[in-house]
């Protein structure tokens, strides 16, 4: 095997190898055990779950739909 | 405790945007001049596949020229530029902290602007490398690549300084990106790859990691954000979200070697990359299903957020780009296509009606946070919207119906060369409509930044630019 063909081989293992290494670093680490929690990683209490943003083309009727929300927002979210 | 709780103060969602505010922009707008001029380069490639005599006297503006530029200006221009803003903004959200080493990403920036110049020059004066994607001279690819490389060295001093102990699935799809990204520039930019066949096997290798593990994971970790934040409603299942990226980054590295289906490379190398990107399947299905379960029910809020409307339409390309592209692995489909129109249809509902409407959705609801200005026009954004979208699907469309004929006729010995050339040029000039579409959309785009970023007649937001540099170094 040429040196070329090689270095991909290996790169390609590094790769995979680095894959695995943040594997078993999120799961010593914990990244896992409470994995259902994960999904409300990007709310806060700024900007909580229930409260849509970005909705700039709506009217109120769009308040009728089935998921949970309460209130929303009317801007681009810039909060002037 | 959480990780950097002792080191970093605790900051709000303004704050983070606020602090981000320049790098972000710097980045974003620069990836906007770049789109507006690989469309420029785009159009006129697309116009010389059935004008051929147009431009013809001019060497410069060859299709060999202009067809490259084309893409290398796309992909580590506008789409890379825009995407490492996009991805150090959600960084930030994610991990609560501010986007770290700010003046040296800056600084980067103008050098990685500088280099893509000389590239294009460079290319337009032929001296192209001359390997698919990699066309820029070596020059370049590395300040690209060194450039990358202090953006993960903020991305990991995020992450040690980071307030939150559990990592968001997108910000895993992110350092991975981060990581892999240097790795495969530095690699391809080796000088050992010397003889056709290893060259071509690097070629592939790069290509499509540079896809799969750079843009593909900036998409991903895109629609991850902004489908739940949008809606207010977490992602349907975390696990499922979990499985898709440890899939994708199980199975991507190995796929390239399809790309070289029926060359002179050995037939295991191939063999193995056809197998994984079947495996692809699994990962691609995972994130529809969940993306899917999550937006289910909240069709008037997709529809009534500027944002949305590009991620999802970009999210249910990425399903049928990666399905598609999983068949077009197999060999009895991949004779037909190969060398075909179908392929280039393929590349841009990958690259365009996926990667690129993502990054547009993204800066839809990244630059009012950051600017704390409010868009120009809803009915221009709405205009952006269609355009694209539907110059996008026509391109796709037309180029991969006629690709299919073209390749049956292509390997069909009763067909004269020529006819499998005639027959697509009605389908090439309803690319160029589609690319006209299209082009109008970017600038319309280009408007309403350009109006968000200098609103005329106002008194600016921020410090005069090189106050504003400074300060950044010394934050
Ligand atoms: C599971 C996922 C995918 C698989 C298995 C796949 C498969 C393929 C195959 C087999 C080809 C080569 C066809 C040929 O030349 O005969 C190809 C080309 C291409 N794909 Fe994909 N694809 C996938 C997803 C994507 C995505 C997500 C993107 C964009 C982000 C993308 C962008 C491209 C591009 C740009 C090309 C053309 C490369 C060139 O010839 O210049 N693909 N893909």
């Amino acid at each position: 095997m040429s040196t070329g063909a090689l270095i991909l081989v290996l790169s390609s293992l590094l790769i995979i190898g680095g894959g695995l290494a943040l594997f078993l670093w999120a799961f010593f680490n914990g990244q896992f055990d409470q994995i259902q929690k994960g999904s409300m990683l990007p709310f806060n209490e700024e900007e909580p779950a229930g409260k849509r943003t970005d909705q700039i083309f709506g009217d109120d009727d769009t308040l009728s739909e089935k998921e949970p929300y309460k209130g929303e927002e009317k801007t681009c979210g810039s909060r002037k | 405790m959480d990780p950097g709780s002792k080191q970093s103060p605790e900051y709000s969602v303004s704050e983070l945007d606020r602090k981000a505010r320049f790098v972000v922009l710097f980045l974003i707008m620069s990836g906007v001049f770049w789109l507006l001029f690989g469309t420029l380069l785009a159009l006129v490639a697309s116009l010389k596949m059935h004008m051929p005599d147009w431009l013809a006297a001019s060497g410069w503006l060859t299709f060999g020229r202009v067809r490259p530029l084309h893409l290398n200006t796309m992909v580590y221009g506008w789409a890379s530029l825009t995407g490492a803003g996009v991805a150090l903004w959600l960084l930030s959200r994610l991990l609560k902290v501010p986007v770290m080493l700010r003046g040296y990403i800056i600084l980067a920036g103008v050098l990685w602007n500088i280099a893509l110049v000389v590239g294009s020059i460079q290319i337009l004066a032929g001296g192209s490398r001359g390997i698919e994607w990699l066309e820029f001279p070596v020059s370049t690819m590395v300040v690209i690549v060194l450039c990358v490389i202090i953006m993960s060295a903020s991305v990991l001093m995020m992450l040690a300084m980071r307030r939150v102990k559990q990592l968001y699935v997108s910000v895993w799809y992110l350092i991975a990106a981060f990581l892999w990204f240097p790795l495969l520039g530095l690699v391809s930019s080796l000088p050992i790859f010397d003889t056709p066949t290893v060259q071509a096997g690097m070629n592939w290798w790069y290509a499509h990691n540079a896809l799969g593990l750079w843009f593909t994971p900036i998409g991903l970790a895109a629609a991850y954000y902004f489908i739940p934040k949008v809606l207010g409603r977490p992602i349907y299942s975390y696990g499922l979200s979990l499985l898709g990226f440890w899939g994708l980054a199980l199975f991507y590295n190995w796929n390239g070697f399809h790309h070289l289906i029926g060359g002179p490379v050995p037939t295991w190398f191939v063999t193995i990359s056809i197998s994984a990107s079947v495996m692809m399947v699994i990962p691609v299905v995972v994130v529809a299903v969940n993306h899917h379960m999550t937006v289910v029910g909240s069709f008037r809020a997709v529809v009534n957020s500027p944002t949305l409307r590009f991620v999802v339409f970009a999210a249910m390309s990425y399903t049928f780009v990666s399905l598609q592209g999983s068949m077009q692995a197999l060999r009895s489909v991949n004779e037909v296509i190969h060398f075909t129109h179908f392929v280039v249809a393929h590349a841009h509902i990958g690259m365009y009606a996926f990667v690129t409407m993502m990054l547009f959705g993204a800066c839809y609801y990244i630059i009012p946070r950051v600017t704390m200005r409010e868009w120009h026009s809803k009915s221009l954004i709405k205009w952006h919207f269609w355009l694209t979208a539907i110059g996008v699907i026509i391109y796709a469309v037309a180029l991969q119906g006629i690709g299919v004929f073209q390749g049956f006729a292509m390997i069909d010995p009763d067909v004269p060369f020529t006819d499998t050339v005639t027959m697509t040029v009605p389908y090439l000039v309803a690319r160029s409509v589609s690319g006209i579409l299209m082009a109008a959309g970017h600038l319309i785009f280009t408007w309403l930044m350009f109006r968000m970023v200098w609103r005329p007649g106002e008194q600016p937001a921020t410090p005069l630019v090189w106050n504003k540099i400074k300060e950044e170094f010394a934050s």
